[in-house]
């Protein structure tokens, strides 16, 4: 469960042409960490048991998919409509989804900026979403805010690598939006990253991981000392 | 723009080094946690600068 420190993932993958798609192969690569299992969904024929199975074991599940009309490609929407049974899905039956969390990885083909009122598209992606916030509430799934994609293969080598980083703490980071959560996923990063390189970049790396979480507990104890004096305030 | 920290130089020029396009991004994601750690910090020393030293307290 989600709080042990290891986030169990699943990401769904609806997309027609899976493999000609840059953006979804750039997604896969990064999707390649432990705890993370990548499904893309390639077929209408769907074996409902094991796809059941897949969520089961599951903290978190992504539904993975280039906006398509405003919604979700066919591939993936039949998915939904034969895995998730009332029977599997109905907190009064099996509660399948109860307690987990739900993510969307939308990938759209023009700016983010024109999904606001007023702007090109004029509704924002989170009333666009809408139709899976619903099935989260009606799963009592805990919704997360949208992973958006927009526009890879116009975005820099630099933008590309902010996304690597933030579709991963995406996928297995504890509480999204928080800077303590993304603070130590980076440190979980850095510790695995220096079990691998050579000796000299070990000890370079190791100094930096350390004023990292130097100043992660300088960090705590300034807040705890202004949360005490909040207190006496009130 | 403030001066870089030790750690946020290293990560740069480790970045720069890098052609591993995922530890590349990972150098670049620690530098910028490292910068917004320094920014924190220094607002909440300011905060509790500001808040020990209100009179109506004294």
């Amino acid at each position: 469960m989600i709080g042990g420190g290891f986030i169990k993932t699943l990401v769904v993958v609806g997309h027609p042409q899976i493999e000609d798609s840059s953006t979804q192969q750039f997604l896969k690569e990064a999707a390649n960490l432990p705890d993370v299992i990548w499904h893309p969904v390639t077929s209408f024929a769907v074996n409902v048991a094991a796809e059941q199975a897949l969520i089961k074991q599951a903290d978190r599940l992504v539904l993975q998919f280039p906006l398509y009309w405003y919604s979700a490609p066919a591939i993936l929407k039949n998915w939904l409509d034969q895995v998730l049974t009332r029977h599997f899905v109905y907190p009064a039956a099996m509660g399948g989804l109860v307690g987990k969390e739900l993510g969307i990885a939308v990938s759209l083909g023009s700016p983010a900026k024109n999904f606001a009122a007023g702007a090109g598209e004029d509704f924002s992606i989170s009333q666009i979403m809408i139709p899976f916030q619903a099935l989260a509430n009606k799963t009592q799934m805990t919704f997360l805010p949208t992973f958006i994609i927009d526009q890879f293969g116009y975005q820099s080598d630099d933008t590309k690598a902010n996304l690597l980083i933030d579709y991963q703490r995406y996928l297995t980071q504890e509480r999204l939006g928080h800077f303590d959560d993304k603070t130590n996923w980076l440190i979980g990063q850095l510790t695995d990253l220096i079990t691998t390189v050579p000796e000299e970049k070990r000890q370079r790396l190791t100094l930096i991981l350390e004023e990292i979480k130097n100043n992660q507990a300088t960090l705590d104890d300034l807040q705890m000392n202004i949360k005490m004096i909040h207190d006496m305030e009130d | 723009m403030a001066e870089q920290t030790w750690a946020t130089q290293q990560l740069m020029a480790l970045a720069a080094q890098t052609p591993q396009f995922k530890e590349r991004a990972l150098y670049l994601a620690l530098a910028e946690l490292s910068e917004e750690q320094q920014r924190r910090i220094k607002l909440a020393q300011g905060e509790l600068d500001g808040r020990t030293w209100n009179p109506s307290n004294w």
